[in-house]
């Protein structure tokens, strides 16, 4: 942290605060941002690690490396932490530290709430986490379904460490998706009306949207499921009028969108990448736009396609199948729309294009076998498979992942100012397009040929195909693990002495690339006047290639005077409110009423100061003419 | 050498198409398995596996129209040095937009029908009075098979006779399983607190590898069950013997109480 401070250190300190607190108390959004990256890498490695124990656990059959229950905790939170602790993390910090100046904000509409999310997140995580070192972790998998998930069939606080965890991660990632969507419509410059919006901003709206929505149903699931743990309710318990369906029902209604907030940001970072590097506009803008839309209203019309074997009837199965399948035809717009991009461009490959081009085939994959698994007697045979892992890995890593690198390559420099090696990072792509295919390509084979998910072992009379496969993908694992390691090499070679980036190394194309990289504090100068599409693009070709000021000119004698720009001040409480809240958690999990008390006096004591403390705000001296 | 290049150079989509065909239709040994979902031993996987085919096929030529367009924009407009023609100034193509569309709702829509036909015929019912009706209850971690015309229950070994539909109707006793029997029919869960519905039938005799699907605590992974179809005549017989056998313990009910197939 501390070399990523230096190139960051743009906040204006008061002296009297040290330099943990500057970090702990800051509402600015980039900040924010890249704790949210770091906080996310971090789980990303968590969960890395998890998966390479079960791949050495499966690497052949009847393997003893370790033990049912410890498999069953590993996949269990390999799920979990990759879904809620690391991509979608890692998505939210590329949101928090690009969006606000793709449309020209100073920051985001509640900077104090977003400290809020942001600490609930990396609290919720570290509960979630703690399990492993205080009597087990949750073994009931990422979908905890009931009623194996209830006491009598779960007796140890792996489940609510899983509940309590993700309730705080929950509230958090929801009042994220509040705040975006306050932003993106309020608070856009003058000029970039919703239709010149660059896309990963548009992504971003239609993906606050869904946690709007989606976060809800999860949360009360969690409540009931506390209820029943903790408290003795019996929502779930079919013995007292329970019911054990009510779980997976609300559960997918969240499970299923979350399945687009997921991939929906990484959609927009492959559009901005891609059309930089083809030197062109994005093709079919419009039809773009409209594919996010009804991607995202049919995410909330498909989720009985996980439980296509509940045995709903052929009604049921037929009509989510239906909707299901009607899903690929505006995923299928936005491939067409990619490819027309960089037809008639001029195509650069720097690391960035290479992991968003690769996106495709490895996209078009996880499609592929998503068309294929919404036809439901087919699913028959699918589901719970390891067709699925193939399925979803194509998805989530040959998708969200490749768009979470293809970000990190493209923005780092934005972030931090310098430049990641373009040598180290192409190690990094093919070696990770190799390991990820001879890893997750042999599950679709696994699958077909009767392995079911989730089993901690499997016999070697299964055949020698099983094991064969086993083996390949234990194999590609590890070859994709080495991949990371040039990646982390990488990121930790540049932050040391990596090559300043300028404000706009790639002559892209949103407006985040027309201020300085680090960007200010303040973000822009002056409000910037979007005068077109690729916002900056057009100020490059058509302008003086410089931002016009939607700022009405001051007198030059009088501006240092007047004319500073306010932002919004830091404050402790955002944190206190998460940490008495964790501390309450905590209480709850081991029964222990006094730290449940004393952390919910902690929280709703910072919760009312929070809202009595006036933000008086500060007033921060712009250092350049229009923020260069 | 020379020969690989040439077989290599010559390799062309029918061949690739052929080579998935014959790995899909079971043969070779990377694609076998004790209970493989290639390898269809009676008409409700027989379905299933048709609609896994054409299905892989459709989206076998999708897959290759969007790779060639994408590998050719990819190698043609790449950008070249002292190269200074303009790129095009595409926005977007109305009547392609439209093209690319129309044709996957069309595809879609074909699956569709597909999908809906597959569907209704694996779950209708067959009529309870000319068919075999098991009762099955997964426990953890084991299977429970109950004969209820017959006065028979079985553990771990499910017998049916050969070419008779079998009626299945699922239920659990503690958690969430799911009954997956590939070479004979996909999976259904057994839920408590539910009863749930599946046919199977067996096109041959032969015992096949069941598994519970449904991640349902630390055995999961060895909660295995054999189903053995019999020929109607052996089928009778055995249930014969079973009855006797209950008979002779002064009990309504036989238990049979099988191997646990495969332990790991």
């Amino acid at each position: 942290m501390a070399a990523i401070a230096e190139v960051v250190g743009t906040e204006p300190r008061r002296h009297s605060q040290s330099y943990l607190m500057g970090w702990l108390t800051t509402a600015d959004h980039k900040r924010i941002g890249i704790m949210y990256l770091l906080a996310a890498t971090f789980f990303f490695a968590v969960g890395g690690l998890e998966a390479l124990m079960i791949r050495i656990q499966l690497s052949s059959p009847g393997n003893t490396f370790v033990t049912p229950a410890l498999y069953d905790q590993l996949f269990t939170m390999h799920g979990t932490t990759m879904i809620f602790l690391a991509v979608m993390p890692l998505f939210i910090g590329f949101i928090n530290c690009i969006v606000p100046l793709q449309i020209g904000a100073r920051d985001v509409a509640f900077p104090r709430l977003n400290a809020l999310s942001l600490w609930l997140f990396v609290l919720g995580g570290i509960l979630l986490n703690s399990s492993w070192f205080l009597g087990g972790a949750p073994n009931a998998g990422w979908f905890n379904y009931a009623p194996i998930s209830l006491t009598p069939f779960n007796p140890g606080p792996g489940i609510d460490f899983y509940d309590i965890g993700l309730q705080l991660a929950g509230i958090g990632t929801l009042m994220t998706g509040v705040n975006f969507i306050a932003t993106i419509i309020n608070m856009r410059a003058p000029g970039m009306s919703l239709m010149r919006m660059p896309l990963f901003t548009w992504t971003t709206f239609i993906t606050s949207v869904l946690i709007l929505f989606a976060f809800p149903p999860f949360t009360v699931n969690l409540f009931l499921l506390m209820f029943d743990r903790l408290m003795g309710a019996n929502f779930f318990n079919i013995a007292k009028g329970g019911n054990v369906l009510l779980w997976q029902h609300l559960f997918w209604i969240f499970g299923h969108p979350e399945v687009y907030i997921l991939i929906l940001p990484a959609f927009g970072i492959i559009s901005e990448v891609i059309a930089t590097f083809s030197r062109k506009t994005l093709f079919g803008y419009d039809s773009m736009v409209l594919a996010t839309i009804a991607i995202g209203f049919l995410a909330f019309t498909v989720w009985v396609h996980h439980m296509f074997v509940d045995g709903f009837g052929p009604y049921v199965n037929s009509l989510f199948a239906i909707t299901t399948m009607a899903i690929a035809v505006p995923t299928g717009v936005k491939i067409f729309n990619w490819i027309f991009t960089m037809w008639g461009g001029k195509i650069k490959f720097t690391t960035a294009m290479l992991f968003a081009t690769g996106f495709i085939p490895l996209f078009v994959i996880g499609g592929i076998s998503g068309v294929m698994l919404a036809m439901a007697p087919a699913d028959f045979q699918y589901n719970d498979s390891y067709f699925v892992v193939a399925h979803l890995h194509y998805v989530l890593i040959g998708g969200s992942l490749m768009g979470v690198l293809a970000g990190a390559y493209y923005w780092f420099p934005k972030i931090t100012g310098r430049l990641l090696n373009e040598t180290l990072g192409k190690w990094h792509f093919w070696l990770l397009m190799i390991g990820f295919n001879v890893t997750f390509f042999p599950m679709h084979f696994l699958g077909l040929l009767g392995m079911p998910r989730r089993v901690a072992t499997y016999s070697a009379a299964m055949g020698q195909a099983v094991a064969f496969w086993n083996l390949v993908a234990t194999i590609g694992a590890f070859i994709l693990a080495i991949s990371f390691l040039f990646f982390f090499y990488n990121l930790f070679k540049t932050l040391r002495s990596g090559e300043q980036a300028g404000p706009d190394p790639w002559d892209a194309r949103a407006l985040e690339w027309a201020i300085s990289s680090p960007a200010p504090v303040y973000n822009f100068a002056k409000t910037p006047l979007v005068r077109g599409r690729d916002a900056w693009w057009v100020e490059k070709t058509e302008g003086d290639g410089h931002l016009r000021s939607a700022e009405p000119e001051a007198d030059p004698h009088e501006e240092h005077a007047h004319h500073g720009i306010h932002m919004p001040t830091g404050s402790i409480y955002p944190f206190l409110i998460a940490l008495g809240l964790m501390i309450a958690g905590y209480g709850a999990i081991f029964g222990l009423l006094l730290l449940v008390a004393i952390g919910l006096v902690l929280a709703f004591f910072s919760i009312h100061r929070m809202i009595v403390d006036e933000d008086p705000g500060e007033i921060v001296q712009p250092v350049g003419g229009d923020g260069e | 050498m020379r020969p690989v290049k040439r077989f290599v150079s010559r390799l062309k989509w029918p061949a690739v198409l052929g080579i998935l065909t014959v790995a899909l239709s079971g043969c070779g040994n990377y694609f076998s398995s004790r209970a493989s979902v290639l390898a269809p031993a009676g008409p409700v996987a027989s379905r299933e596996l048709s609609l896994i085919q054409i299905s892989l096929y459709i989206m076998l030529v999708i897959f290759v129209v969007v790779m060639g367009l994408w590998g050719f924009a990819l190698i043609r407009y790449r950008a070249r040095r002292n190269d200074t023609s303009a790129v095009s100034a595409s926005t977007g193509d109305t009547r392609l937009e439209i093209l690319w569309t129309v044709v996957p709702l069309l595809i879609v829509i074909y699956l569709t029908v597909l999908t809906v036909q597959t569907e209704f015929y694996l779950t209708r019912r067959p009529n309870p009075t000319t068919s075999l009706q098991v009762s099955v209850t997964g426990h953890q971690f084991f299977w429970q098979f109950d004969y209820p015309g017959l006065g028979i229950s079985t553990i771990h070994n499910l017998y049916i006779p050969v070419g008779e539909k079998v009626n299945l109707t699922l239920t659990s006793a503690d958690v969430i399983h799911s009954f997956w029997v590939p070479e004979l029919a996909g999976k259904t869960d057994a839920i408590p607190g539910y009863h749930t519905y599946m046919w199977l039938e067996a096109s041959r005799a032969g015992s096949y590898f069941g598994e519970c699907a449904q991640f349902c605590g630390v055995g999961h992974y060895n909660m295995h069950m054999t189903v053995i179809a019999l020929p109607p005549a052996q089928f009778q017989t055995w249930v014969k013997s079973m009855q006797k056998k209950g008979a002779a313990s002064g009990t309504a009910w036989a238990l049979e109480r099988g191997p646990l197939p495969v332990s790991s």
